[in-house]
């Protein structure tokens, strides 16, 4: 799985840049708010904290929640 | 943290002050010497400004002499001002509540089903953000958090069948060797062991509730960008009771391909130390593999404030599991316009960890059946049952993939995010998160976002609810160190590495969520989200997940508020500057110190102002009766015939409250402030205290180290009528009601699960009234106000059987205005707290002779006697008010004020107060 993971990865490096262009005046869609990487960052930061205090998957965590193990 | 800016900009101003502002002061008559000392310190604060004034020359600067000639010299050495600081402006604040709640776990009751249901894990938090640019390319973002959490988690799993109780209260039947549970000969299911010896295989989670603790988080963050780079540094530190984390991390970006292509890598590193409280100690629990350890994570033993088989000491013994962690990651990934609606993003992550990654606080149960149980008990096996922390490896390995594709959809104006992650460690966990949201504007002004998540995970290797082994290791049944009876020998444990943690099995998640902006006026926004979380073994991708008694659902709600400074810059640069200054800067009460409320009203309709405030409190040193330092005789003496064994040392508050205040018309305003509450409170063992069990609980060992709790608090609905408002001056009469919304019920679960003491607890449990009557005044470069004010509780006594004491308060205070930007604060607090009316019940019932049942509650120190509570006390206190550079049109004030108590006089036994400080940010709108 770690190998298709990197394959995948390498894959799209190479393909994606030649598919397309899009000119800096059409670009207009891409700069509104709803389409920013993480529109609610403050609210993303407490649901990240959550995930990585409850689920082994989030990088670095391992229910490694604080203290008491509870949160 | 919000100070970061004022703190920022001085540096540029202090080099120049240094000369001028001393040579004048000689010559005054000491009559005239505060205002000259004043005056004084005024120079010093007009010039800790320049930077603004060189950003923004209109501003009215050139008035004083003294000071165009220290702009001059200041101009003259630009070597000393950066130049890029004198861009330096603030560009967004945010600041967020959360309240995150669990619920749906199974509860088993145990055998007589007569223990109570827990109380759930809820979380309370709140965090603020600011991110201030240097200059065109450098930004500066600070960011600090606080979350308080009460509530139940489970400490161990084990079958029924290997439970044993006390009372309604049920254990884990692990004497240490001494006790055998049973296992049935053909199946290992464990049995009954008492009755029929029944089948009992059932799993269940014993829970143990934990009183509230608070972890604040800040983190600085530095950006840099060039024409096609960015970098990023970051620095963070992470502070609970048991845990202390700090984290360093470089991040950079290259955009090429017409900006089209950018490609991101990143590295992180934070060291933490764990120091968990597991407790005093457990003769249940086998210690030994930790408490051994030549290095990583050790168990040791520490003396606490507490009580040893009932009798106070100093010397209790309580367990800490201490070490140290190590985490790195490496990041490397790009971003990718694909078309002029659609980017993809996507991203490896390697994170190592390293050294203490165990739960401390989740033991494991290992029962060890005796194959060679004798015939005769043909039906079953004799098996040794142990508890003990878990180990995990020391070292792990995680790779994760992430990929991110956004969509633009034209028809709706929405957006469409698609979120796909895998990863693997070398635990045995693999796991899948899908995500998806769809971003709806609705109107100019409003967005409304659904969102589902799912997550699975596979289990970790060394995962299991509870371990059994069959088999002999040399003539015991389970490994054994003759030297050390009752204790395991694991050096031949037939396994490495244990964990029933259930975060390590198998399971899957699935969560609803839904979000809801509103921006008013382009520049506020308003955010209200909700998720829906549910974790069952049964949603595992495939199947086989754990079983169902592990499974729990969670709810969150945030509300948040952005401030988008940049966009309002551009909607107020019209304004004419000396209007808006008259209209905001003006006022009377505008430069109350910050630890006054309700000194400032908004005189125009529509007007909206949205306001933080810290406050800080700490009260520590002797017992005072009356004002007079009282000896532990007289302190135990006071406790009457239940004794006390312990008393309180230092006690600290930290309140964070925002205030949102909106003036309907001209002289009405109406104010709202939530708050979120942390107090701690730290003991000491009283000479000849003593410790009267009473509600049928008597334990024996009992940590009275201290104890902490937290979360919202009360929440204060206020109307403020103008009565008077003159040119130089205005009265105004508050009408305010404190609503219940901070908890009365908070206990002490290191203390047997009582209440903690009236001092401790979150919110009255009443609606309480609060008058108040502001009057406050200008003159020239003074302003001045007194107030008086109240809290008036009703007489009806809260659900737990208490009403607090009635508050009085009159204060009076003189600012003097420094520069344009700062003022200067004088004030003296008189206040007058009533005794408690009632008494607050314990937790369990008893019934007496005649057959009444009552609740009677222990005595555990001092603060626990009801009589210990009403006060006389006088504050002064020093203030400083700052005008918000870059929102001096609008008015925005950051104020800071400390006030030192000066004789008090209590009523009872108390500790003495120390000191309080206040800050306070209002933002206009």
């Amino acid at each position: 799985m770690k190998i298709s993971a990197n394959l995948i990865l390498i894959c799209s490096l190479i393909l994606l840049p030649g598919c397309s262009t899009v000119a800096p005046w059409e670009r207009g869609n891409l700069a509104k708010p709803q389409m920013a990487a993480e529109p609610n960052p403050m609210q993303r930061l407490m649901l990240d904290h959550v995930y990585s205090s409850r689920e082994a998957g989030a990088a670095g965590a391992a229910g490694a929640g604080g203290g008491c193990g509870c949160y | 943290m919000k100070q970061g800016l004022p703190v920022l900009q001085a540096r540029g101003g202090v080099v120049a002050v240094i000369n001028v502002g001393s040579s004048k002061i000689k010559q005054k008559a000491p009559s005239k010497l505060l205002i000259s000392l004043l005056k004084r310190v005024g120079y010093f604060f007009q010039h800790i400004k320049p930077i603004a004034r060189f950003a923004k020359p209109q501003t009215q600067c050139s008035k004083s002499t003294p000071l165009a000639a220290l702009m001059t010299a200041a101009m003259a050495l630009p070597n000393m001002l950066p130049a890029s600081l004198s861009a330096a402006e603030l560009e967004q604040t945010q600041i967020q509540f959360g309240h995150y709640e669990e619920g749906g776990k199974q509860f088993w009751g145990g055998p007589t089903n007569g223990m109570k249901r827990p109380e759930p894990l809820s979380v309370d938090s709140m965090s603020g953000n600011a991110k201030i640019s240097i200059n065109d390319r450098t930004k500066v973002g600070i960011y600090f958090s606080q979350d308080t959490w009460s509530g139940a988690t489970p400490y161990i799993t084990t079958p029924i069948g290997f439970t044993t109780t006390t009372g309604a209260s049920a254990y884990v039947n692990s004497t240490n060797g001494t006790t055998v549970s049973l296992v049935d000969r053909k199946t290992l299911q464990p049995l009954d062991p008492v009755g029929k010896k029944i089948p009992q295989p059932k799993v269940v989670n014993l829970w143990t509730s934990a009183s509230a603790e608070t972890r604040n988080q800040g983190r600085l963050t530095l950006n840099r960008e060039w024409d096609n780079f960015g970098l990023g540094l970051s620095a963070g530190i992470s502070d609970e009771p048991d845990y202390l984390s700090r984290t360093l991390g470089l991040n950079g970006r290259w955009d090429f391909n017409q900006k089209l292509t950018s490609v991101s890598a990143g590295v992180s590193h934070s060291s933490s130390r764990i120091d968990a409280d597991l407790g005093t100690f457990s003769k249940y629990v086998d210690y030994d593999l930790y408490a051994n350890a030549s290095n990583g994570p050790k168990i040791v033993t520490v003396n606490i404030p507490g009580l040893t088989t009932g009798t106070p000491s100093a010397y209790t013994q309580a367990v800490r599991f201490r070490g140290e962690r190590e985490d790195m990651s490496l990041s490397l990934g790009f971003t990718q316009v694909l078309s002029k609606n659609t980017t993809i993003s996507s991203g490896l992550t390697y994170a190592y960890s390293e050294g203490f990654l165990e739960n401390p606080h989740k033991l494991v149960l290992m029962g060890f059946a005796n194959p060679k149980t004798p015939a005769i008990f043909k039906n079953y096996l004799f098996t040794t049952v142990f508890s003990m922390p878990e180990k995990r490896p020391d070292t792990r390995n995680q790779l994760t993939w992430k990929t991110h594709l956004t969509q633009f959809v034209p028809g709706p104006d929405a957006a469409m995010h698609l979120d796909y992650a895998y990863s693997q460690d070398d635990w045995g966990i693999k796991s899948h998160t899908v995500e998806a949201s769809w971003i709806q504007p609705i109107g100019n002004s409003w967005t409304i976002t659904p969102r589902v998540r799912y997550y699975s995970q596979t289990s970790a290797d060394f995962y299991k609810p509870y371990f059994l082994f069959n088999q002999m290791f040399g003539n015991s049944p389970y490994p054994k160190d003759a030297s050390k009876p009752g204790l395991l020998d694991f050096n031949h444990l037939p396994i490495d590495n244990w964990s029933s943690d259930q975060r390590l099995s198998a399971f899957g998640t699935r969560s609803f969520g839904l979000t809801i902006t509103k921006k008013f006026e382009n520049d506020i926004k308003l955010e209200l989200g909700y998720e829906d979380y549910l974790h069952a073994g049964g949603l595992k991708l495939g199947g086989g997940g754990e079983d169902s008694f592990a499974d729990f659902h969670s709810k969150m709600v945030n509300i948040g508020l952005t401030y988008d400074f940049q966009s309002s810059s551009a909607t107020h640069a019209g304004h004419d500057m000396s209007m808006m200054h008259a209209h905001h800067h003006g006022h009377a009460g505008a430069d109350a110190p910050a630890g006054v409320m309700y000194a400032h009203m908004m005189n125009k309709a529509g007007d909206f102002m949205a306001g933080y405030s810290f406050m800080y409190a700490r009260q520590r040193g002797n017992i005072l009766n009356g004002s007079k330092k009282a000896t532990d005789a007289e302190i135990v003496a006071s406790c009457g015939t239940l004794g006390c064994p312990a008393t309180p040392q230092e006690m600290t508050m930290q309140m964070h409250m925002l205030h949102f205040m909106y003036a309907p018309t001209d002289q009405i305003n109406l104010m709202l402030m939530p708050q979120l509450v942390s107090m701690k409170m730290d003991n000491r063992i009283l000479d000849g205290g003593f410790y009267t069990p009473v509600g049928g609980h008597n334990h024996d060992d009992m940590d009275l180290s201290g104890h902490s709790s937290g979360g919202f608090g009360d929440t204060t609905a206020a109307v403020l009528l103008q009565l008077l408002h003159k040119p130089d001056s205005e009265l105004h009469l508050g009408l305010g009601v404190s609503i219940p919304t901070g908890s009365v019920d908070k206990k002490m679960y290191s203390h047997g699960g009582e209440f903690m003491d009236y001092g401790m607890q979150l919110g009255s449990g009443t609606w309480d009234f609060l008058p108040s009557l502001t009057m406050t005044g200008k003159t020239g470069e003074w302003s001045w106000g007194g107030q008086l004010s109240g809290v008036i509780r009703p007489g009806n006594y809260n659900k737990n059987g208490y009403v607090l004491g009635n508050v009085f308060q009159g204060t009076a205070w003189a600012s003097y205005k420094l520069s344009d930007y700062f003022s200067f604060s004088l004030r003296a607090l008189r206040t007058m707290q009533g005794d408690i009316r009632g008494e607050l019940a314990g937790v369990y019932p008893s019934v007496d002779v005649n057959g009444m049942t009552t609740y009677p509650r222990p005595q555990h120190n001092s603060s626990d006697v009801t009589g210990n509570y009403g006060a006389r006390l006088n504050d002064v206190g020093v203030g400083l008010n700052m005008l918000v550079p870059g929102r001096e049109m609008q008015g925005d004030r950051i104020s800071l004020e400390w006030l030192q108590p000066v004789g008090d006089k209590y009523k009872g036994y108390q500790l003495e107060r120390d000191v309080s400080l206040y800050l306070n940010w209002n933002m206009m709108f």
